[in-house]
C-alpha cells in the first residue's frame, strides 16, 4: 500500500489510457489530503470519496485537452479540483451564506478553472440507450471511443497508445462510431 | 497470397481487428493504388457526430470510469486504507464488527507500522486517563489548600465524622496528615452537600475518557471573574480577556482546528501569554502536528515560575512519545518521576517501568 514510483509523465500517459494503477496512485497520494481538507470544511469520509471521483473526472478531461502543460504535480491539479468542488458544494448548502474555510497552509494549492468540475447534464432515455450499447460493444471500440470522442485525445497519440497506425485509427473509429449509431438509431 | 491480401483488405476497411504488421501491409499496398486510398479517405472524411450520441457518450465515459474508480476504491477499502483514528477509536471501545472489523484485523497482521501506531494510541489513550484522575486529585487539592486558608480545618475540629470516610488512598499519605486531614474533610464536604464542583468535575472524567480531551480548562473561570471585575476604560485588557475566553471555548468544544488557527492569531498579538501557549500546543497534540507541539511545549516546559510548567513536561513527554523519540521520553519522564512536587509523578514511573 505503499506509494508506487511512477514518474509525473508515466502518471499522466497511464491516467489517460485509465489504469487502475493511476487511479491507485492518485488515491495514495492524494485522497488523505482531501480527506483531511472536507473534514475540517463540514464534511465526512464519504463526502470525501465522492467529490474525489467526480475530480478524477475533471482531472482526466484537463489532461485530455490540447495545449494542457504539466507544470504542476498531478496530486496538486486534483486536490485544487477536489477543494473547488466541495466548496461549491458547501456553498449551494448554505445558500449564499459565507463560508468559513479553513486550508490547510502547508499545501499550496492552484487555481482551477470552473468548468474544470464536472456539470451533471440531464440524461434521457435516449442517451441511457446509447450508453447501454456502448457497453456491449467490443473492448477496442470503447477505447477508441473513449479516447477520441470523450478525452478528445489527437489520433497520433491513441495511435501510439494502442499499436495503430493513425490511419487506422481513423478507420476503427469511422467503423465503431457507425456501429453505435446504427444500433441506437431508430428505436 | 493475393486473396489472402484481399481478406486482409477487407478486414481493414471494415476495422475488424489486425495486427500492427497486417496494418502496415495494408498501408503499404493502398499508397500502389491510388484509387482505393482515395475511396477510403473520402469515407472517412466525416466523422461527426450528433449531440445527442456526445451526450450519451459521455454518461457512458464518466459511469464506466466511475465504476473503475469504485473497484480501485473497493481494494483500497480492503487493504485497510480508509481506516482513520476515528476507526482506531471504535476498535478500542470495541464497536467496530462485522467486514470492517475483519479489515481492522487484516491490516494489523499485516501493516507492522500500523500495528505500532494502534498501539501507540492505546498507550496515549491510558496516559490520559491516568492522568485526567490526576488532574481531579489536584482540583481537590486547590479546594482544599483553599479550605485551608479560610481556616477550615481549625473551625471543624469538632467533626469526627472523617475517619469513616474511606482512605483516600495510599497516595495521598506521602502529602503528609494535615493533607489527609484536609483531603477528608474536602470529601466530607462534597459527599455531604452534592457540591457542583464534585458534579462537573464527573462529567469531565466521563468527557476525558471517551474524547481524550488532553487537559482541563482552568483559565476559563479566571477571565470570567476578571472580565467581571471591569469597570470602563480598561477597554483593551478586556478585548485580550474575551478573545482568550473564546479561543477557550473553542478547545473546550474540541474544535481543535479552530482552537488552534484562533490561538494562533491570539498569540500574534499577546505573544507572552505562556497559558495560551499551553493550550495551543495541546491543541496541535490533537491535530497530530507533534513536531509544533513539541518546539512549543519544550519551551514552555524551560520556563520558570510558569503554572502549568509541570503539566508542560508530562505533555512533552507523552508527545516525544508518540513520536517515536525514546530516548527523549525516557529523560523527561526520569526527571519527572524523581520531582516529588510533580503530580505526575506515579504517572510517569509507570510508563517509565513499561518501557
Amino acid at each position: 500500500m505503499t506509494v508506487q514510483n511512477i514518474s509525473q509523465e508515466e502518471l499522466l500517459l497511464e491516467l489517460q489510457k485509465g489504469t487502475s494503477r493511476s487511479y491507485k496512485e492518485l488515491y495514495l497520494t492524494t485522497f488523505r489530503q482531501v480527506e483531511h481538507f472536507i473534514k475540517n470544511n463540514n464534511g465526512q469520509q464519504e463526502d470525501a470519496k465522492d467529490v474525489f471521483q467526480d475530480a478524477i473526472i475533471g482531472l482526466i478531461k484537463m489532461i485530455s485537452k490540447p495545449g494542457f502543460e504539466l507544470n504542476a504535480k498531478l496530486s496538486t491539479l486534483l486536490f485544487s479540483i477536489c477543494r473547488n468542488i466541495w466548496l461549491k458544494k458547501l456553498r449551494s448548502k448554505k445558500q449564499g451564506k459565507t463560508v468559513n474555510i479553513i486550508d490547510d497552509d502547508e499545501y499550496a494549492f492552484v487555481a482551477i478553472a470552473d468548468d474544470e468540475i464536472e456539470e451533471k447534464k440531464a440524461i434521457e432515455g435516449k442517451h441511457q440507450l446509447i450508453a447501454d450499447k456502448l457497453d456491449e460493444m467490443s473492448e477496442v471500440c470503447q477505447q477508441v471511443i473513449r479516447y477520441f470522442y470523450y478525452q478528445r485525445l489527437p489520433h497520433q497519440q491513441i495511435a501510439e497508445m494502442m499499436g495503430y497506425t493513425i490511419a487506422y485509427v481513423r478507420v476503427r473509429l469511422h467503423r465503431c462510431i457507425e456501429k453505435l449509431r446504427k444500433t441506437t438509431s431508430n428505436k | 497470397m493475393e486473396n489472402n491480401f484481399d481478406k486482409i483488405l477487407h478486414k481493414y476497411l471494415s476495422g475488424e481487428d489486425l495486427s500492427l504488421k497486417e496494418i502496415q501491409l495494408v498501408e503499404s499496398q493502398l499508397t500502389t493504388h491510388p484509387d482505393t486510398l482515395e475511396s477510403v479517405a473520402s469515407e472517412l472524411s466525416s466523422v461527426t457526430i450528433n449531440p445527442d450520441l456526445a451526450i450519451g457518450i459521455d454518461h457512458w465515459a464518466t459511469t464506466h470510469i466511475k465504476k473503475e474508480l469504485s473497484t480501485t476504491e473497493n481494494d483500497l477499502y480492503q487493504e485497510g486504507f480508509f481506516i482513520n483514528t476515528s476507526t482506531i477509536d471504535q476498535y478500542l471501545s470495541g464497536e467496530l464488527e462485522g467486514e470492517p472489523l475483519k479489515v481492522f484485523d487484516k491490516r494489523l497482521q499485516r501493516d507492522e507500522s500500523f500495528a505500532k501506531e494502534v498501539e501507540h494510541h492505546t498507550d496515549l489513550l491510558e496516559g490520559i486517563a491516568t492522568f485526567s484522575e490526576q488532574s481531579i486529585k489536584n482540583d481537590l487539592d486547590q479546594v482544599q489548600l483553599e479550605l485551608e486558608k479560610d481556616e477550615f480545618f481549625t473551625k471543624t475540629d469538632s467533626v469526627k465524622t472523617e475517619t469513616s470516610i474511606p482512605a483516600p488512598e495510599a497516595k495521598i499519605v506521602k502529602f503528609g496528615f494535615r493533607k489527609v486531614l484536609a483531603y477528608a474533610a474536602t470529601v466530607l464536604l462534597l459527599v455531604s452537600a452534592g457540591f457542583w464542583f464534585f458534579n462537573q468535575n464527573n462529567n469531565s472524567q466521563d468527557h476525558f475518557a471517551a474524547h481524550f480531551q488532553p487537559y482541563q480548562d482552568v483559565l476559563t473561570e479566571d477571565i470570567l471573574d476578571e472580565l467581571s471585575s471591569f469597570g470602563f476604560g480598561e477597554i483593551s485588557e478586556k478585548e485580550k480577556l474575551e478573545e482568550l475566553q473564546s479561543c477557550m471555548e473553542l478547545y473546550n468544544k474540541e474544535s481543535f482546528q479552530l482552537a488552534n488557527t484562533a490561538f494562533e492569531k491570539y498569540l500574534k498579538k499577546y505573544p507572552n501569554d505562556l497559558e495560551a501557549k499551553f493550550y495551543q500546543s495541546l491543541s496541535l497534540i490533537e491535530l497530530g502536528k507533534y513536531k509544533e507541539a513539541i518546539s512549543q511545549l519544550d519551551h514552555l516546559h524551560n520556563t520558570d515560575g510558569f503554572s502549568l510548567e509541570k503539566a508542560s513536561t508530562w505533555y512533552l513527554a507523552l508527545v516525544y512519545l508518540k513520536n517515536k523519540q525514546p530516548e527523549l521520553t525516557k529523560n523527561l519522564l526520569k526527571s519527572i518521576a524523581d520531582d516529588q512536587d510533580s503530580p505526575f509523578q506515579k504517572d510517569s514511573q509507570n510508563i517509565l517501568n513499561d518501557l
